[in-house]
């Protein structure tokens, strides 16, 4: 394994854990017991309980599972319309044929890039959301079309960069055509950059997503998701505030174990 | 100098057309527009339907909709909101002044908060020069990381509730909520800041990284000047641009931030105002705040550059 993809492996391991980890929940997520309200941490209930009398680990655990899945989603659409948006600003015009449209795409690329990386992101989500309804794969949808400019701006600076070095001009000089060149020569080359830049877009799809769940517009209400108890917790803060302290901590530390993975990606790359 | 300028003005110009037609199209692309999905929903017969769009010149071409939509905007006319029939911009213009207030007030405190840890992060390259006091400092610099990381990450949904707790119910010193007074204010302005000042302090901390390598800085300190002096006059002073530019950048940030400590502080303001036509699906309203949200990041971005051009001796010399 290269060393780029290296600083990525605690990340992954964690993203495993919290994909599977409602198999070690202690008790059923959605499980009310009036008789159990506002239960602060203890031995049975290792987070407390929730207004409901749920347990609090055990939503926590299901509900990142949910929230990890739209989050990896988002990121997925920010990956492919960011990477195919970015390295479209590093096509070149082939001088021999007077046909080609090069230097539009460029234009074009450039210009969408522009006009959406002017709207902020969790506005354009908003925008999205209203279109599409709430739920859970519109709320993915526009987390990651929001993403889409920030990650195609850093892809545009590294394929420019890249544009200019000498293996591009050999493999040009050789007959290969544009498309052949951005795929097959370029990308393959800023795949650390593509990378690194991912897990961050990873990072701000996972706040993003959370802040609109925390608004009410992702899962069912009820259903365990790390925004939407965040919601809870805020609405019940001063009894219980371990209700929303648990799914903070765990996006903090999702968040900041993202970022520096981008960081070691970026070093070793 | 001025040939720059005008490169930035012609470059916000042409981002600002671009929102404009974007959100054009966007509000287009509906499938079945909003109005006639409502007015289906309350049983308006086809001829009703046809006769409102008409009101609303909804039958034109798209082109001609299109320039009128554009002209309508020039005369700083954003529409009417499907709910209520108001003009959106009596709408946003009585919103205004909360977001604006708790934006400014944010800024200040990211930028204050940001810079400050960015300073005591990034001097590892003054300390090399440093005789005394090494260890204190490698740990002023862990702290200012740890802390960075956590402005970074913490999403404002969590630290809005933390500060709510400790500041409101634990130690009542501060106001769960609400607007109007100094008081009110703090609190969300404190929150949001906090998390607009990591993308400065990891800004400011790169910026002095690489400047503290440069020769000149090594010449300064040889001189005999004091820490605090090349630090702030000579490194700081070289790496403000950047730090312009990024402020610039985060206003779409604070925009952002701004929808969910609204909500989450019960403040009045244009987040708010947004999320209410989000909820209740009124198009012509969520399509004129995201307007009117990007053509602000824009200018303040824009105007950033500008600034930032202002403050780089470099950059002002130099003929484009």
């Amino acid at each position: 394994m290269k060393p780029a993809f290296g600083g990525i492996s605690p990340l992954l391991l964690v993203l495993v854990v919290v994909l599977i980890a409602p198999v070690a929940a202690p008790y059923d997520p959605m499980a009310t017991n009036t008789g159990a309200q506002f239960q602060a941490p203890s031995v049975a209930h290792w987070l407390g309980t929730d207004q409901f009398g749920r347990d609090v680990l055990s939503r926590l655990l299901h509900g990142g599972q949910r929230t990890l899945l739209v989050t990896l989603a988002a990121t997925g659409i920010a990956v492919v319309g960011g990477t195919l948006l970015g390295m479209m600003s590093a096509y070149r015009s082939n001088p021999a044929s007077m046909s080609c449209p090069g230097d539009w795409i460029v234009f074009g690329a450039g210009v969408v890039m522009s006009a959406l990386f002017a709207v902020p992101a969790l506005v354009l989500a908003l925008a999205v959301v209203t279109l599409l309804g709430a739920g859970l794969p519109s709320l993915a949808l526009a987390t990651g079309i929001s993403q889409v400019a920030p990650f195609a701006r850093l892809i545009a600076t590294a394929a420019r960069q890249a544009a200019a070095m000498p293996y591009v001009e050999a493999a040009r000089s050789l007959g290969a055509r544009e498309a052949r060149l951005l795929w097959l020569h370029m990308l393959p080359n800023l795949l650390p950059t593509v990378l690194s830049t991912t897990v961050i877009a990873f990072a701000y799809c996972l706040l993003n997503s959370a802040a609109l769940s925390f608004l009410g517009l992702g899962a069912p209400p009820g259903q365990p998701d790390w925004g939407a108890m965040l919601f809870e917790g805020r609405q019940v803060f001063r009894v219980a505030i371990w209700v929303g302290l648990a799914p903070g901590v765990a996006i903090t530390l999702l968040v900041a174990l993202a970022l520096w993975s981008a960081d070691k990606v970026e070093v070793s790359a | 100098m001025s040939a720059r300028l005008l490169a930035f003005l012609l470059r916000a110009i042409a981002s600002a057309w671009l929102a404009v037609t974007l959100t054009f199209v966007l509000l287009r692309l509906l499938p079945g527009d909003g109005l006639t999905a409502q007015l289906r929903e309350s049983g308006a017969t086809d001829s009703v339907i046809a006769e409102r769009q008409a009101a609303l010149g909804l039958d034109a071409p798209l082109l001609v909709q299109y320039g009128r939509y554009v002209e309508a905007l020039l005369r700083g006319d954003l529409g009417v909101s499907l709910l209520n029939g108001q003009p959106i911009n009596s709408l946003i213009g009585a919103q205004v002044g909360s977001t604006m207030e708790l934006a400014i007030a944010s800024l200040v405190v990211g930028a204050a908060l940001g810079v400050g840890i960015g300073y005591v992060g990034g001097q590892s390259t003054l300390q090399r020069y440093r005789v005394s006091s090494r260890a204190i400092c490698d740990g002023l610099r862990s702290v200012a990381g740890i802390v960075g990381i956590v402005a970074l990450s913490a999403p404002v949904i969590w630290t809005g509730t933390l500060g709510v707790w400790v500041f409101a119910a634990q130690l009542d010193w501060l106001p769960a909520g609400g607007a109007g007074r100094l008081s009110q204010l703090i609190l969300p302005a404190l929150v949001l800041g906090f998390a607009t000042a990591g993308g400065i302090a990891q800004v400011t901390q790169r910026a002095l990284g690489a400047i503290g390598r440069e020769p000149y800085v090594q010449t300064a300190i040889a001189k005999g000047l004091s820490e605090w002096a090349v630090g702030i006059r000579h490194v700081l002073r070289v790496a403000l641009p950047l730090v312009i530019t990024q402020m610039g950048i985060q206003s779409g940030y604070l925009l952002s931030g701004a929808v969910v400590t609204e909500s989450m502080f019960s403040r009045p303001g244009v987040g708010r105002l947004l999320l209410d036509a989000v909820l209740r699906q009124d198009y012509p309203l969520v399509q004129g705040i995201v307007l009117w949200m990007t053509l602000v990041v824009i200018c303040v971005t824009a105007l950033a550059d500008m600034l930032a051009l202002l403050a780089d001796a470099r950059l002002r010399q130099s003929t484009l």
